[in-house]
């Protein structure tokens, strides 16, 4: 049966979004034999121009747009293209996915993505929460309103620490002073409240896992950086192998009964502890590298939503590489004004199979 | 000194490519350290390494036991073989 699975993320610039390789995985898993609605949110997005990318394009109203836009806008767009399948590929967009998941599937568009509890437990904020009550091996975590709470914590953290914003940000504080001008920085650009996290050092290990929402590991890849961008991205990365570090994963995946995709950031600390530095509830921009490593989480996830039951994936093969690049790209100004007058391309003929 | 407990994570290359897959860490060996790494890999007692190392290349017993010392150093340095088994402490 040929599905058509919408997406979203297509921004490609140095700070990828998910979108592309996801997409790219889906039709690999589908073996051609299916439809891509891409969702942007900018007309320049690269995703929308690439070839074997998006059948059709819309454009969607921002998340700070509020719920009610983007549910008017995708039910909009499932009367003119039926979707079967919608995967988020962006953390912002998240929260409102998760709320409208019951309405969207009333209308037939299946998702598979945590609920709102599963969600609000693996925000930063809450890391206090998997390290006391789950027993999940994280940093030391404070979460700090008020530039008056600074003064407690000299006494229960050694400097270095981490401060880090709710949704994203990270910076390395040496002294007290330093905290506090991150505080007010971090809190100015992300809102309260503003994590204070223990340092480890250590190296530092990306894993991109599918659950099931039982409690299951449905599948899961394990990858080092090799390069980074200057914001600290993975520009090239190798799968590995770990048999410490996939019980890690299994183990915090049943904790948490997580339900779709997600990504981890893990520090395997001098000594060999590992502590979870971070969960996102979406794919990485690296999740082509699954495919590669001959476990297409993407397309997994389109099976799961669809209902399909699947076995467990056996732990992916190490040593499979990644590099990405970027290139110019020659596009049509007509898909640029198609997009910006109408808000949506729909061009299925040309690039479908 | 025998710090060979574990060799599974390690893909040795004719070349001296050396892919750590615990941790994704790649090296390059030279001949002298990849014919080292080889036979112990092979299960090449650390002791026997010296006499090896000269029946393969021309070099004299000093040569060989300071340059099989300083290997053996650099790979514990490396922690290329650590123990699984005594890490899993941070799994709860």
């Amino acid at each position: 049966m040929s599905l058509t699975i919408a997406v979203t993320g297509l921004n490609a610039t140095d700070n990828p979004g998910p979108g592309v390789p996801v997409i790219r995985a889906i039709r690999e898993g589908a073996l051609g034999d299916c439809r891509i609605v891409g969702l942007a949110y900018d007309a320049l997005d690269p995703g929308i121009f690439m070839d074997q990318v998006a059948d059709e394009v819309y454009l969607m109203p921002y998340p700070s747009q509020g719920m009610t836009a983007v549910f008017e806008r995708l039910a909009y767009i499932h009367e003119r293209t039926p979707i079967d399948v919608l995967i988020p590929c962006l953390d912002a967009e998240l929260p409102a996915y998760v709320r409208m998941a019951d309405q969207l599937r009333e209308m037939g568009i299946r998702m598979f993505i945590p609920d709102e509890g599963q969600l609000g437990l693996r925000s930063k904020a809450n890391f206090p929460k998997l390290r006391n009550d789950l027993k999940i091996v994280t940093p030391e975590t404070f979460t700090v309103t008020s530039p008056t709470q600074l003064a407690n914590l000299d006494e229960n953290l050694k400097y270095p620490v981490m401060v880090k914003g709710q949704f994203y940000d990270a910076h390395i504080a040496y002294s007290r002073m330093d905290v506090e001008r991150l505080f007010y920085q971090v809190r100015a650009q992300w809102g309260a409240p503003v994590i204070v996290q223990e340092y480890v050092d250590g190296e530092e290990f990306c894993v991109t896992a599918l659950g099931d929402g039982q409690g299951g590991l449905v599948g899961s890849v394990a990858m080092r950086k090799m390069q980074l961008t200057d914001k600290g991205k993975a520009w090239g990365g190798i799968t590995i192998r770990d048999a410490k570090l996939d019980a890690f994963v299994r183990d915090t995946m049943a904790k948490l009964k997580w339900r779709g995709p997600c990504e981890m950031e893990v520090m395997r600390a001098k000594g060999g502890k590992l502590y979870l530095l971070e969960i996102n509830p979406r794919f990485p921009a690296w999740v082509y590298l699954t495919v590669g490593a001959g476990r297409n989480l993407p397309w997994a996830t389109v099976q799961l939503a669809m209902g399909e039951s699947l076995a467990p994936f056996d732990p992916a093969a190490p040593g499979v590489m990644f590099l990405r690049h970027s290139f110019d790209r020659i596009c049509r100004l007509s898909d640029f004004e198609t997009l910006q007058m109408t808000g949506e391309i729909h061009r299925a003929a040309e690039v479908s199979p | 000194m025998d710090i060979l407990k574990n060799t599974a994570h390690l893909a040795l290359s004719d070349n001296g490519f050396l892919f750590d897959s615990r941790n994704g860490a790649t090296y390059g060996l030279n001949a002298t350290g990849t014919y080292l790494l080889r036979r112990m890999i092979d299960g090449t007692p650390s002791d026997e390494l010296p006499d090896a190392l000269i029946e393969a290349f021309d070099v004299t017993v000093a040569e060989a036991e300071r340059d099989v010392e300083q290997f053996l150093l650099r790979l514990a340095d490396l922690r290329l073989f650590e123990d699984e088994a005594e890490e899993l402490g941070g799994v709860q």
